[in-house]
């Protein structure tokens, strides 16, 4: 019998817990991924516990939105800080600082696991996950580890982040995992109605003669506007602000609708 | 404590793989820095139902630099307790705090000694 890692078996513990878990992604960069987990946390966190990993392990930027660096403290297992009221935070952050982390793959997977089995989440309704950008051995991982994952897309309102996105929602889509939604963050006013078709996607973008003819949105399966929030990082690590910003009013009817009506 | 997050992951593998056996060892990487005695006790808590022996191996860590291929040991590290300890909760925290001793490049593999693994006797 082979050398077993004592972790494969001690993920039964996460995953067996009743709680569910939102994996926020994008195979595209930049386009607002933490944002939106700290959007997310700040909404959910309203009425539910929320836990909050940061798996960009290089580049982790929650704790900047958050504006925590809290550690965690011991008992059976690491246990996560509550940074507000029902938001429970993890992050490598707190060990770098502003130091950095260069790594490769396997130290990304090492990294997982031993952060999925040695953490002990308090009580908590939805583990958001957010993670770096491109398709690549964070995702997989998760994907690997965690089966009952959800997943959550973000993309911009433009080309090269929509036609990104089509692949990694393929991706998921062929790993039989769940989309419960796909945000389309930093709309502005007057995009929402031209996300529709691909001919308006073609208009919009002023891209007549533009070779689409693999482009298609109808994988695109339960597309939420995320408005564009003017100075937003004057509302970093502000939850309550966040949460009574009227900008928000319809991106929260739609988070119920699809995110936590959802089974 | 950690030791006891490990000690119950350790139980779940000797539970879905070995607990037809009366022998196994626990191999415990070094730079996982663990706390022997209290991993031990918290193990042996957990399955004493079990009658199984456990014989406890401390595996060497090793290194080896990406860029100029030096190898190094554990040793050879000039770390801070408070840095040992945040490697003994996240191993790969070590690529914050350690640089190769030869070139000063943190891209380097653990070669081993890193993480708790279980196998049967030869």
């Amino acid at each position: 019998m082979n050398i077993k890692d004592i972790r494969l078996s001690g993920l039964k513990f996460i995953k067996e817990k009743p709680v569910k878990i939102l994996v926020v992604c994008s195979s595209k960069g930049g386009v607002g991924k933490s944002t939106v987990t700290f959007i997310l946390a700040s909404l959910l966190s309203e009425k539910f516990r929320v836990g909050v990993y940061d798996f960009d392990f290089t580049n982790p930027s929650l704790s900047t939105l958050f504006n925590s660096r809290l550690s965690f403290h011991e008992d059976y297992g690491i246990v996560p800080p509550e940074i507000f009221k029902n938001i429970f935070f993890l992050s490598l952050d707190s060990f770098l600082d502003y130091n950095y982390i260069a790594l490769r793959r396997e130290s990304v997977t090492n990294i997982i696991l031993e952060l999925l089995t040695i953490t002990n989440w308090p009580e908590i309704d939805y583990l958001l996950i957010d993670t770096p950008p491109t398709i690549t051995d964070t995702l997989l991982d998760i994907i690997k580890f965690l089966p009952n994952a959800n997943y959550i897309v973000v993309s911009y309102f433009s080309l090269l982040s929509l036609s990104s996105v089509q692949r990694l929602i393929n991706v998921i889509n062929n790993s039989k995992k769940e989309i419960l939604g796909v945000i389309i963050n930093e709309v502005q006013k007057n995009q929402k109605n031209k996300f529709n078709l691909r001919q308006d996607i073609l208009k919009n973008f002023n891209l007549k003669n533009f070779n689409l003819k693999n482009f298609n949105l109808k994988n695109f399966k339960n597309i939420i506007f995320l408005p564009y929030i003017k100075n937003i990082e004057k509302f970093y690590g502000k939850i309550e602000r966040i949460r009574k910003l009227p900008i928000l009013k319809d991106f929260k009817i739609n988070l119920d609708k699809y995110i936590l009506n959802s089974s | 404590m950690h030791e006891f997050s490990l000690a119950k992951a350790a139980k779940q593998t000797i539970i879905d793989n070995y607990k037809e056996h009366r022998k196994i060892i626990i191999l415990i990487g070094e730079i996982q820095q663990i706390d022997k005695i209290l991993f031990k006790q918290a193990l042996e808590k957990e399955i004493k139902e079990l009658s199984i022996e456990i014989e406890y191996q401390e595996i060497p860590a090793k290194f080896r630099c990406n860029v100029c291929q030096h190898e190094f040991l554990y040793d050879d590290l000039d770390l801070t307790e408070e840095e040992k300890e945040n490697i003994h909760f996240i191993p790969e925290t070590i690529y914050i705090f350690v640089k190769c001793p030869k070139c000063g490049s943190n891209d380097f593999n653990i070669i081993q000694g890193r993480g708790v693994y279980i196998q049967l006797p030869s």
